[in-house]
């Protein structure tokens, strides 16, 4: 509601502008990701801890597997269920974890790969099936961590393989299709794929083909789609990310993807490291780059294919980046300290909230009486309107379903419980 | 259709001993979960169980001086309690103390908690609102932006954007919960110039949603304030105006009915241990201690919780009640 009370301007910008923290957090970032209301940021760090930070603190509150369990290896890709109460990891350590937050002493539970871990996103958190990409392997997994011992689906097109259409970089699963999940692969190809699950079985899944096509000639590294699942954006190794207009009938019978857009660094020639999009429709995207000599963001309006602002502000080279919606806060972990930069809007204090009878204006203006600024009001007529103000109906009770950012405000993040032990062992420690 | 009548009965008495004058019970609360009510008095802490009706416990603080409200976390686990020895405590009820926050300059008089559990807001007599980081233990920010005690804060668990405080210099000030800015004053011009000069705030308190503030002045005025659009919707008057005027802090509260198609119900108490109910939605009043038996015998009602179907009501003499609040649908008799 706080922003109901503030200046509308300031609200509505649609993107951060300025840099307003630094995490210093100890441990070198290497990943990170807010959670879905933004109250917490969770960083994957290069000794495979995994540590997160209270939003309003500014402060670590709790490391994932400090009994045990944690990654012995950095962690490359982590990602919150929508609800908040989970965690899904994906290391170098050849590991795949889910984390209860009820319980972030231990692992929940953890798959063991062939291989490294390239990236892990959530399929559908509420039976906890998520999906992996690892290293040289031509096909993506789903693991299902709905069993004590967790199921790893191969997802394999025959055709594909047969194809040799090179490494599954990376993954990600459309919103508005739960069951469709898109690839990149090492040698440039673009597919979506379908996953059925058989209403008798709930543990036999088909897979099949949707789309598939060869968009470039070397590496996809990160493929990432709007929150409406309309748009699409495609990072490669060829120094372009290149933005796409995506369409699928109900049926999923029909789907068109159009190229719309390619972004390029045209003097510097430089590679993106990442890429991420802004919320809805996602009129905004914003890349890092590659290099030790570029230390911003760069944010392009997606319609027009223009750059819009460049966010500074930072002291190195950045990498992984995430945009909360919430708090419409960016963060972006730095290459060599790996420390937490985080851009936020910042609404500057109104003073005149302090003296309602007061009115903050830009510059001086000459003041004019108004018609009616000083008529006789009869005190009858000023009752007669207090009263009326009292029979208008009120409700209590009912909250609000979106916020004016047109965030969903039924949907709430798990709160993490407060590690008391930790209060008595610092104080034992004193 | 008849509207169903409403009705307040006790449904039993805690026991607390007053022996000297620093012994004065202060405020009792309802645990978030509502198995448990915790009182302060002097720098003790009474725990009552609600549903074994039955003192459980008596818990010692660090305070050198008397609580002057308490406030559990919303997990359930912990109570902290702001004292007049300009001090904050907060306390595990299995782990015992866990933080003293130290800071404010003058008596401590009101807390609450943030919905999360992890930001702790406490106002003083030192006219500021100070901000702790509840796991940490530490002072994260300072809001001064009263010219008097700050008498009252609270926050919607529900929505903890926003902060509400009262003060004695008359106003009602709205903050940003988390950069401390003030959003919102919330006065009346003229109520601030009236004759009699300012009127001190006494106590304020969210509706559920956050959208709605409930406030008492020491006129003894209760009104409920559109937070947004920053006017009054609701006045309640009780008694006449010599008699409901306060000289203490005297509590106030909303009651929810379990059946949500019935109005929110204000409860307020006053100084000679008046306590009144009204219908939220139309100010019809729907109970009043006058004429019923008076628990209080005449003392200020200084502290009002309710929870679910419970009010708690504890005067200044050491009586606290529990009540039992209900909808009786009555068939008209046909004459």
């Amino acid at each position: 509601m706080n922003l109901l009370l503030q200046d509308p301007f300031s609200v509505l910008k649609e993107y951060p502008e300025k840099l307003t923290f630094t995490l210093e957090n100890p441990l070198r970032t290497e990943c990170l990701e807010f959670s879905t209301c933004g109250n917490y940021l969770a960083l994957g760090c290069s000794n495979g801890d995994v540590v997160i930070y209270d939003m309003d603190t500014l402060r670590p509150i709790t490391v994932l597997g400090s009994e045990s369990g944690a990654h012995v290896r950095s962690v490359q890709s982590l990602s919150w269920s929508p609800d908040g109460r989970y965690i899904i990891t994906g290391s170098r350590d050849w590991c795949v974890k889910l984390w209860d937050l009820n319980k972030p002493e231990r692992p929940y539970r953890e798959t063991l790969f062939e291989g490294p871990i390239w990236n892990c996103k959530w399929l559908d958190a509420e039976n906890l099936r998520c999906v992996a990409t690892v290293s040289e392997e031509d096909h993506v997994f789903m693991i299902d961590f709905n069993h004590e011992t967790p199921i790893i689906h191969q997802i394999r097109i025959e055709e594909d393989i047969e194809s040799n259409k090179g490494h599954v970089l990376t993954c990600c699963v459309n919103p508005n299709f739960p069951d469709v999940i898109i690839t990149g692969t090492s040698k440039g190809w673009l597919s979506l794929l379908k996953i059925d699950n058989h209403q008798m079985d709930n543990n036999a899944f088909t897979f099949s083909s949707l789309y598939s096509t060869k968009i470039v000639n070397s590496n996809i590294k990160d493929i990432i789609i709007s929150q409406n699942g309309d748009r699409l954006a495609v990072n490669s190794s060829d120094r372009t990310i290149r933005q796409y207009a995506v369409q699928m009938s109900e049926d999923l019978k029909f789907v068109t993807v159009d190229l719309e857009h390619r972004y390029q660094d045209v003097i510097n020639k430089l590679q993106w490291n990442c890429i991420f999009f802004s919320n809805g429709s996602a009129e905004y995207l914003v890349a890092s780059t590659h290099g030790s000599s570029t230390r911003e963001l760069y944010l392009w309006e997606t319609g027009s294919g223009t750059l819009v602002r460049v966010l500074e502000g930072a002291e190195e080279e950045l990498m992984d980046i995430n945009w909360n919606f919430y708090n419409m806060c960016i963060a972006s972990n730095g290459f060599e300290s790996g420390y937490v930069y985080i851009w936020s809007i910042v609404i500057p204090p109104k003073w005149s909230a302090l003296a309602p009878d007061f009115e903050e204006i830009e510059e001086n203006i000459e003041y004019q009486e108004k018609e009616d600024e000083f008529d006789q009001v009869g005190e009858l007529e000023q009752q007669h309107e207090l009263i009326q103000a009292e029979e208008v109906p009120i409700d209590l009770t009912t909250k609000e379903r979106y916020d004016v950012r047109g965030n969903d405000l039924l949907r709430q993040d798990f709160v993490i419980p407060m590690d008391y032990q930790r209060i008595l062992l610092m104080h034992s420690k004193k | 259709m008849t509207m169903p009548e409403f009705e307040l009965t006790v449904r039993g008495s805690i026991p607390l001993r007053i022996t000297h004058s620093e012994d004065v019970p202060t405020s009792a609360k309802f645990s978030p979960n509502g198995e448990k009510i915790a009182i302060c008095q002097g720098t003790t802490i009474i725990l009552y169980d609600v549903q074994l009706r039955v003192t459980e416990s008596i818990l010692q603080t660090s305070h050198t001086k008397p609580i002057s409200e308490l406030c559990w976390s919303p997990d359930n686990q912990c109570i902290a309690t702001a004292s007049d020895d300009f001090t904050l405590e907060i306390r595990h009820l299995t782990y015992g103390p866990l933080h003293r926050l130290v800071g404010h300059t003058a008596p401590v008089v009101s807390l609450c908690y943030n919905g999360k559990g992890n930001l702790l807001y406490s106002s003083s007599m030192d006219e500021s609102i100070k901000v702790w980081d509840v796991l940490n233990g530490i002072l994260m920010k300072t809001i001064s932006a009263h010219s008097e005690s700050v008498v009252s804060v609270d926050i919607c668990p529900e929505d903890s954007t926003v902060l509400s405080s009262g003060s004695f210099d008359g106003l009602i000030r709205l903050f940003d919960s988390s950069s401390g800015h003030c959003l919102k004053t919330l006065t009346y011009d003229k109520d601030w110039k009236s004759e009699n000069g300012v009127v001190p705030i006494s106590q304020v308190r969210f509706s559920k949603n956050g959208k709605y503030l409930l406030v008492k002045s020491f006129d003894g005025v209760v009104k409920i304030w559109d937070c947004i659009g920053g006017y009054v919707v609701r006045t309640f008057l009780a008694l006449s105006e010599e008699t409901r005027a306060l000289k203490h802090s005297c509590g106030i509260d909303f009651l929810y009915p379990s059946d949500e198609t019935l109005a929110p119900i204000v409860v307020s108490g006053y100084e000679h241990g008046e306590l009144f109910c009204w219908n939220s939605e139309n100010k019809k009043l729907l109970y009043s201690s006058m004429g019923n038996d008076n628990c209080h015998s005449g003392s200020p009602i200084i502290s009002i919780h309710c929870r679910d179907n419970l009010v708690c009501t504890l005067s200044l003499n050491g009586e606290c009640y529990v009540w039992g609040a209900r909808f009786v649908t009555t068939v008209p008799t046909s004459t």
